[in-house]
């Protein structure tokens, strides 16, 4: 197999599990905006506090196998999405921070419950805006980006931020809906109800207008239109399936979220192929040297599985519901 | 007026990682300050070492918090101010960086979680597990960014040909020329950061007369610590003065503060001067006599190469190299000093009543914080021009993205980090002010406040049985 | 003859003295042998001061 494409894959994996584990992460941040009870915040922010960092690690991961793979497009992408990286970057910081020092004060905590959820809501908005500009396409000349740092600000991007956003909060409310006790359930059922039915519709509108505005989007469905098709179709039922959540297994939503996630990176991939700067640069034109790909492979061929272990210990050691009085208590 | 972006992406990036390097540097000390006290609890099971360790966790849990989310920005900022500099790089330092962050950011994130919120679910060996694990990662994090950095200074191991690079040797990129004398010289830094951070607050509860066992424990091993630690310090930071001065003599010249290409004999050694980069030289200049001869060149007579012995354009600012050095250099001997009269005091049995030497210990907290970031000026600044030395300048490498996008950007930065750390300050401060023992040990979370007030064994002593915290029936 | 005090003082002075000697050896300025040698020795007393004076009423 040519190195290019295992590197993407790598890439992609990276991506996908940061999507999926700091996705319900920003998605609890999001929904604390619609939660008016302080102790159910916190009990909110409990349910992610023993993981959220390893998970949020995932997207150093793919963009620094992004500087070591495919140098070219990290120095193309990086300075086109200029403006929504760094904008993530702050309410990432926010969030982050949120975590240690919303307990450190009984007085400022509801604003700190606020940063920690607009937070969550900028980072994961932003997340968006950049992929529904990938699809929109970015101006490139020899190598080097040569658009403005504006191009974001068009329907596209913007819908695709929304959608996401409300993407998450139904991972968020899946998550909520395993992992708090009984009193948060009503809310957690609400949320993956409306977030669901909202992010269908977000991510419908999103396809369609891709297809209208970009030419690479349109010869995608054309060469591989059963493919796109079927996995419309899943994202269809899945969705249909969450709106309707009522007595179902606590771990089903949650599953459900994951499953519309990827479908959803799988359509991504289908239509990208075989670009890494969609429609401008091919993954063997972004490559760095061999001798670069092969290390980092190699030490994530080693490492991964290790990592991926003792996470899930970490899982396991704070599983179950999370308890209404805290951790320390 | 013309704003430069070259310029406003150095300023950034020089704002976000100076902000950045005082958490993890604070993180990587107290990581490992945690698990000896940790040790010396699970051995000794007196219960002032668990008072120690949940009083510092607290503030580790808030500047490794800060530390990680300012860490992020760092790894896209490269591409973000410096896009030429990172289409170069990547293929060298990408890979580094990759492993840094699957042996050790997943490392010190995977077991942060038990360290912190775990010592209720799991067992106290596990636990103790969970500490060494995050300091292990702390340790392996410096020692990785330390050689992508090293590669930037004293670059090897690659073969460049029109602009694009090919790594021929991973052996000679990752043990580059400068790396194994910086990575000690960091590491020992940090150490030198959380022993002076310990030291110091506990003398600031014994001036106040509280807290007395916590107080002379923590003085005690900060102070046992930074004795020998700096004496270290100052061994490799001799050593790695020569390597510089073999790799990068530009730097070196102009941190000392001499214009001429041959000093004048014997040297002085300059502690305060007011360079004058146009002219090259100093419009004015105050140093010690003999000196600059006996500490840089082991002899009485010895003459100092000045920056003349660079090419205008390939120099550095003096000002910025020499200031940063001088602070650096001035903070280790006062250390070096400190750590004399811990010994001596120690000996004549006054190490905890000589109040002169308690408010100069509280005076030193920060002390490891700002000779760290000094010594970080001198590293990037006196590297200039070059981003990677001898290999590509500064302003070849700056991204296209407009002068307007960076300034507004980095205005973001300075009001958000600035938050941050006054945020950071007043917890810690509130922190300290409460005192050991009535602290949330951190992120305690939901219900009731005062619960989690109370040391587990601490109020619960038969629950230690054969040094194993039973569960909760 | 000197009283405890004088005697005090002159014997901080004396450390302080010996504490720049190890300063200079340490950074080298007597070469290299005796830049290890230095650092050694200080690393030797320390430890003995640690061990031999212990701290009153400190855990340790």
């Amino acid at each position: 197999m040519e190195l290019p494409l295992v590197s993407a894959c790598f890439v992609a994996f990276a991506l996908t599990m940061y999507v999926i584990l700091d996705g319900f992460d920003l998605g609890v941040g999001i929904l604390l905006l619609f939660q008016p009870a302080a102790a159910s915040r916190d009990h909110m922010v409990d349910s992610i506090t023993p993981t959220w960092d390893g998970n949020e690690t995932w997207i150093i991961m793919a963009g620094v196998t992004l500087l070591a793979a495919f140098p070219v497009a990290y120095s193309v992408l990086l300075p086109a999405f200029y403006l929504p990286i760094i904008l993530m970057l702050l309410a990432l910081g926010f969030r982050g921070v949120s975590f240690e020092f919303r307990v450190q004060s009984k007085h400022y905590r509801r604003r700190w419950d606020l940063a920690f959820a607009v937070g969550s809501l900028v980072a994961a908005f932003m997340q968006g805006l950049i992929l529904g500009g990938l699809m929109q396409g970015v101006t490139v000349q020899n190598q080097r980006f040569a658009g403005s740092v504006l191009d974001v600000v068009r329907p596209l991007p913007v819908i695709s931020g929304l959608a996401l956003a409300f993407g998450y909060a139904v991972l968020g409310g899946g998550w909520l809906k395993l992992k708090s006790s009984v009193s948060l359930q009503a809310f957690a059922n609400r949320s993956l109800r409306v977030s669901a039915a909202v992010f269908a519709i977000l991510f419908g509108v999103a396809c369609i207008y891709a297809v209208k505005i970009q030419p690479g989007i349109r010869s995608k469905w054309a060469s591989h239109g059963i493919a796109l098709a079927c996995l419309v179709g899943l994202f269809a039922i899945a969705s249909g399936m969450l709106t309707m959540t009522k007595k179902t297994r606590p771990a089903v939503p949650f599953l459900l979220g994951l499953f519309l996630f990827v479908v959803g990176i799988s359509g991504i991939a289908v239509i990208v192929f075989p670009d890494i700067v969609p429609f401008s640069v091919t993954l063997w034109e972004a490559a760095s040297s061999s001798t670069s790909q092969t290390l980092v492979l190699v030490g994530a061929a080693v490492v991964t599985p290790i990592v991926l272990a003792y996470s899930a210990f970490a899982y396991w050691i704070f599983r179950g519901k999370t308890p209404e009085r805290g951790w320390e208590a | 007026m013309k704003l430069d972006p070259s310029i406003l992406a150095r300023i950034q990036f020089a704002f976000t990682v100076s902000f950045h390097i005082i958490f993890p540097t604070m993180s990587i000390g107290l990581a490992s300050f945690l698990a000896v006290i940790e040790a010396l609890w699970l051995k000794t099971k007196k219960p002032v070492y668990l008072q120690i360790y949940k009083f510092w966790l607290s503030i580790f849990a808030m500047g490794f918090g800060i530390g990680v989310v300012t860490g992020i920005v760092l790894s896209f900022e490269f591409g973000l101010g410096f896009a030429r500099f990172a289409q170069m790089a990547g293929p060298a330092i990408g890979p580094l960086i990759a492993l840094e962050v699957l042996t050790a950011f997943f490392l010190e994130a995977g077991f942060l979680g038990i360290m912190l919120f775990g010592l209720h679910r799991v067992g106290p060996k596990l636990h103790f597990f969970a500490t060494c694990m995050v300091a292990i990662g702390t340790l392996l994090s410096a020692s990785w960014i330390l050689s992508a950095n090293s590669w930037m200074q004293t670059p090897a191991g690659v073969a460049i040909h029109d602009g694009h690079l090919t790594v021929v040797s991973w052996l000679h990129v990752l043990v580059n020329p400068s790396w194994l004398h910086r990575l000690p010289h960091m590491l020992t830094a940090a150490y030198l950061t959380a022993s002076f951070m310990v030291a110091g607050v506990g003398a600031w509860y014994l001036l106040k007369g509280k807290h007395q066992q916590f107080a002379r424990t923590t003085l005690g091993l900060g102070t046992a610590f930074a004795a020998v630690l700096i004496a270290g310090q100052v061994f490799i930071g001799d050593i790695l003065y020569g390597t510089m001065l073999k790799h990068q003599p530009s730097k070196m010249q102009a941190a000392e503060g001499f214009w001429e290409k041959q000093s004048q004999s014997p040297a002085p050694y300059y502690w305060f001067i007011v360079p004058d980069q146009d002219h090259q030289r100093n419009r004015f200049e105050l140093g010690i006599p003999y000196l600059g001869s006996i500490w840089l060149t082991h002899s009485l007579d010895g003459r100092v190469q000045g920056l003349k012995n660079t090419p205008r354009d390939l120099q550095p600012r003096m000002g910025m190299v020499f200031y940063a050095f001088r602070i650096m250099y001035g903070l280790a001997m006062v250390m070096f000093a400190v750590g004399v009269a811990s010994l001596w005091l120690r000996f004549r049995g006054k190490l905890f009543s000589s109040r002169w030497f308690l408010w100069i210990l509280a005076f030193m907290t920060p002390s490891g914080i700002i000779a760290t970031l000094a010594g970080w000026y001198v590293a990037e600044t006196g590297r200039q021009p070059w981003v990677i030395y001898g290999v590509l300048r500064t302003v070849d490498a700056v991204s296209p993205v407009p002068a307007r996008a960076l300034l507004s950007t980095l205005i973001a930065f300075v009001c958000v980090y600035g938050v941050f750390i006054t945020a950071f300050l007043v917890f810690a401060v509130r922190i300290i002010r409460r005192g050991p023992g009535e602290a949330p040990p951190h992120a305690e979370a939901s219900g009731s406040v005062k619960n989690a007030f109370r040391p587990y064994v601490l109020d619960n002593p038969e629950r230690l049985v054969n040094g194993h915290i039973t569960q909760r029936s | 003859m000197l009283n405890s005090n004088q005697l005090h003082r002159l014997g901080a002075l004396a450390a302080a003295l010996v504490g720049v000697l190890f300063f200079f050896a340490i950074i080298g300025v007597f070469g290299l042998r005796l830049a290890i040698a230095g650092l050694a020795v200080f690393v030797l007393g320390a430890v003995v001061v640690y061990v031999a004076f212990p701290t009153a009423g400190a855990e340790s």
